[in-house]
């Protein structure tokens, strides 16, 4: 059987190990890490996809606690994308605890595109991204490396994760960021919290405001939001394929809700990288993810209801964030109508009003 | 400027024989409105039978597709239920009127170009179960060669959320059977259902052709999914929770639709 359109990007997810226990990161954390042979496979399962442009991506945990395993599953997937005439390329995201010079100028000769966990400022980056001791201040501890980063001369961003419960500061936080140098964003919102219509809301409130002031940057490509380009949306069923520490291929999004015991094994198959599992010969769409997911929770009500709030936000995110795209080439003219209600609002299961339907004038 | 096109007969119920002398007249005014053959444009040398009971008159069809397999003549168009290709008292498809559909009917003659007709029209008729008649009807085809486009009613017989996911499965399956050689249109005719899930999940498939189907099916099938969570999760409505969830069940296994060949 071969599936058309197969999959062109992997994500290896190297360690279970982390600096940081964040509030809003629905990961079991541990001491797993992939050993190098299943990395390597885990690589090769990549480029035997039948696409010419592929694109490896490495998560944890922290991944740079594993950078010698990257660095050499790097080189490897570089070797044999040069024989077998593909395009690889590499990606990264990391809390920048580990991060040095030597591996950031390692990054950037290897065509990496780096992101930084970074929520915005002190006071909303370390409401969620604590660490396991008292005392952290993750924040400063990020800020301090953005010099060093501007300076290595790698591909960088920042993926800036909301919690509902920072929404309301989201354009003050961009704003920071904007003004730490950072010109690169995808933004994100936090699984497994529950997006009422009011958080979504300020969210939505906060990222006009900053859209509306920064247009001209934005419009010239000098500020990036990646969510402004066709995203994979709801999110939490987007069909990423990730590599587990032993080499289970499995949905990404498993992930995002394992903090609460699943009371079932996912119903999805993928195999693992060291039998015989073929990239090609994998269909995971937006039914599958769901249905995976909603499955392992079966026994779980409370997580199911989650998902499909954080479906039915990733509805609303989509749409949203597409009418933006178009209020901004427009240059910021005219009323910006947030996404209508439809029936998958429903769904959503939100507590508080119904969403707003005009934001700004 | 004079656009020559394809000429539409619609044969009726007349014999092999008047059929056959039709034809011959058609030919003759080409003739004489061109002055000899070979000034003849292509297009002007296609036919459309517009008569889905074309095919059932066997006797009648083989004789005419016979005489158009060889020149002048073409057919851009022909419709038919996909029934008349079944053999009565058989049990099964009708091979020999299968065969008698070959390449080389649809195929211009004197080297012109295929005119953009839609070929052999398969109407699969309005039940789920018929789609499984067209497939093997379809399987039996020199698909890839004939041009061959499916339309699938669904319309009033499509009365459940199951029949729906079991029609999008059937045309899915079509769809990978013939390697993606063949169109598949859906036409979403009748009156709006009454039944709300049907209703809102029907206005997720696209009317027409050129869809991916697999790909609808995953949306139908997920909205689906969530709305007997919905239903399950709130407590609101058990019995059209657990309706919508064996339905999906029913239905949850499709991978291999998306297949190549």
């Amino acid at each position: 059987m071969r599936l058309r359109d197969p999959k062109e990007n992997l994500q290896l997810f190297l360690t279970r190990r982390c600096q940081l226990r964040c509030r809003y990161c629905g990961l079991r954390k541990g001491r797993a890490d992939m050993g190098l042979k299943t990395a390597l496979l885990g690589a090769d399962y990549l480029l035997r996809s039948r696409k010419e442009n592929l694109v490896l991506e490495y998560y944890g945990g922290e991944p740079l606690l594993a950078f010698d395993v990257m660095a050499e599953t790097t080189a490897h997937a570089c070797r044999r994308a040069v024989r077998l005439g593909k395009e690889i390329s590499f990606y990264t995201a990391t809390n920048g605890l580990a991060l040095d010079d030597r591996k950031l100028a390692w990054m950037a000769e290897n065509r990496f595109f780096m992101e930084l966990s970074m929520d915005g400022g002190r006071e909303t980056h370390n409401s969620q991204r604590v660490g396991p001791g008292r005392g952290r201040d993750s924040f400063e501890a990020v800020r301090a490396l953005i010099g060093k980063v501007r300076a290595s001369g790698v591909d960088w961003g920042v993926l800036m994760t909301c919690h509902p419960s920072n929404a309301c500061r989201l354009e003050a936080d961009f704003e920071l960021l904007l003004d730490l140098g950072v010109r690169s964003f995808d933004l994100n919102y936090a699984f497994a919290a529950e997006w009422t219509f009011p958080a979504q809301d300020a969210y939505f409130k906060g990222m006009l405001a900053a859209a509306r002031r920064r247009r001209e940057d934005i419009a010239g490509g000098k500020i990036r939001i990646g969510n402004l380009w066709p995203v994979a949306e709801p999110a939490v069923i987007n069909g990423q394929l990730t590599v587990d520490t032993d080499g289970t291929i499995r949905h990404f999004n498993e992930w995002m809700f394992e903090a609460v015991p699943a009371g079932r094994a996912s119903p999805l198959g993928f195999g693992n990288v060291h039998d015989k599992s073929d990239i090609n010969d994998v269909y995971l769409g937006r039914f599958h993810s769901a249905y995976g997911i909603l499955r392992m929770y079966e026994g779980a009500p409370r997580t199911r209801r989650l998902i499909l709030n954080n479906i039915a936000a990733g509805y609303r995110f989509k749409r949203f964030f597409t009418s933006l795209r178009g209020w901004v080439d427009a240059g910021c003219a005219g009323r910006f109508a947030l996404p209508p209600a439809t029936p998958e609002w429903r769904l959503a299961g939100a507590a508080g009003p119904s969403p707003s339907s005009i934001m700004l004038e | 400027m004079y656009h020559p096109k394809d000429m539409v007969f619609l044969f009726g119920r007349s014999s092999a024989e008047e059929c056959g002398r039709m034809l011959a007249a058609h030919g003759r005014r080409l003739q004489k409105r061109w002055g000899r053959w070979s000034l003849v444009p292509g297009p002007a040398l296609g036919i459309a039978i517009d008569d889905p009971d074309f095919l059932a008159d066997r006797r009648r069809a083989l004789k005419l597709l016979a005489l158009l397999r060889r020149p002048p003549f073409h057919v851009t168009e022909m419709k038919a239920a996909a029934g008349s290709l079944f053999r009565p008292g058989a049990g099964g498809p009708d091979q020999e009127l299968l065969d008698a559909l070959s390449p080389e009917v649809f195929a211009p003659k004197a080297g012109g170009r295929a005119s953009g007709g839609k070929g052999l029209i398969l109407d699969a008729g309005s039940f789920p179960r018929d789609l499984v008649r067209v497939e093997r009807v379809v399987s039996g085809l020199a698909l890839g060669r004939v041009p061959v486009r499916v339309l699938v009613r669904l319309g009033s017989a499509c009365r459940t959320v199951e029949d729906l996911l079991e029609s999008l499965v059937g045309i899915a399956r079509l769809g990978a059977l013939s390697g993606g050689t063949l169109a598949v249109e859906a036409l979403l005719s009748g009156t709006s259902p009454r039944d709300r899930d049907l209703r809102e999940l029907r206005g997720l498939v696209p009317s027409g052709g050129g869809a991916d189907w697999p790909k609808v099916l995953d949306a139908v099938l997920l909205a689906a999914l969530l709305r007997s969570e919905e239903s399950l999760l709130s407590g609101r409505d058990l019995v059209r929770g657990h309706r919508l969830a064996a339905a999906v069940e029913r239905f949850k296994e499709f991978q291999e639709l998306r297949s190549e060949t």
